[in-house]
């Protein structure tokens, strides 16, 4: 979701996540310090998004960044995968504004799920990424719920767990592109060593 | 006429209602959002926004932390099918 408003001000340059102060970082605080697991989408500003709102990555570079509350450090942020673990074009690289290393994980999307547009069309975007990385938090959850006495079980405990575990198709580490890598569930029954 | 968010903290057991909230800010209550009304937004430090709708929300408070922030609109954007 995005609006061109979202802005520091109304008619001031920057953009709301420009200010520290801003109420809705401290909302997502508040939250995490209360063990809610945040998740979102890295956002489909990426260099090969086709959609005509996103102005070409040579007039505007920062505007196609994770910009946003996606790349606030409590904040899991999930790009996008195809079913074949290539990177959607559309999805958002990184790094993020408000923490360097973001995305994440990437998720899969271009799946038939919803049929929300049609018996044949795929759910798309990263929007779509950000409920399956949602569901392996859900999983991760129903067998190790939060526990506010114990920092293993922490809402960043659950999002290191998952960046350690991402299956980079790439490279180790980290990259602007991936993230940690693709989320593995076939790692989950490691959880229990850690969480 | 431009919107923001203002914030105050409130310390008393109950939740601020919007007279409560633009007594704290010394704004007139039509300016506040009614329908927005005011919501929690940490129960750490016991902080709650309202939207502003007056002549000042562009102007700097005395304490920064009352804001005035922005109050981004959302809307449909990407691959829209």
């Amino acid at each position: 979701m995005f609006h061109p408003d979202w802005d520091a001000m109304p008619g001031t340059p920057g953009s709301y996540f420009d200010d520290p102060l801003h109420p809705f970082f401290e909302l997502l605080e508040d939250l995490a310090s209360m063990g809610v697991d945040l998740v979102f989408a890295a956002g489909n500003c990426g260099p090969d998004c086709p959609d005509g709102r996103c102005p070409p990555p040579s007039i505007d570079p920062a505007h196609r960044r994770i910009g946003g509350a996606n790349a606030h450090r409590d904040v899991l942020c999930v790009t996008g995968v195809d079913v074949n673990r290539r990177l959607a074009g559309y999805a958002s690289h990184g790094p993020g504004t408000l923490q360097h290393e973001k995305p994440d994980v990437a998720g899969y999307t271009h799946f038939l799920g919803s049929r929300a547009f049609g018996a044949s069309a795929a759910d798309t975007g990263t929007s779509a990424a950000c409920p399956i990385a949602a569901g392996v938090v859900a999983a991760l959850r129903s067998r190790f719920p939060t526990d506010p006495a114990s920092p293993r079980r922490s809402p960043a405990a659950i999002r290191d767990y998952l960046r350690q575990t991402a299956d980079n198709p790439h490279q180790r580490g980290w990259n602007a592109q991936y993230g940690f890598g693709v989320l593995d569930t076939s790692q989950l029954d490691t959880a229990a060593n850690v969480l | 006429m431009d919107d923001a968010i203002m914030t105050i903290r409130w310390a008393a057991d109950r939740p601020p209602t919007l007279d409560d909230a633009a007594r704290e800010l010394s704004v007139p209550l039509d300016d506040l959002d009614r329908e927005f009304g005011v919501q929690l937004i940490s129960r750490r430090n016991r902080k709650y926004a309202v939207v502003y709708r007056g002549e000042a929300a562009r102007e700097p408070r005395a304490n920064p932390e009352e804001g005035p922030f922005a109050n981004p609109r959302i809307g449909v954007f990407g691959l829209v099918e």
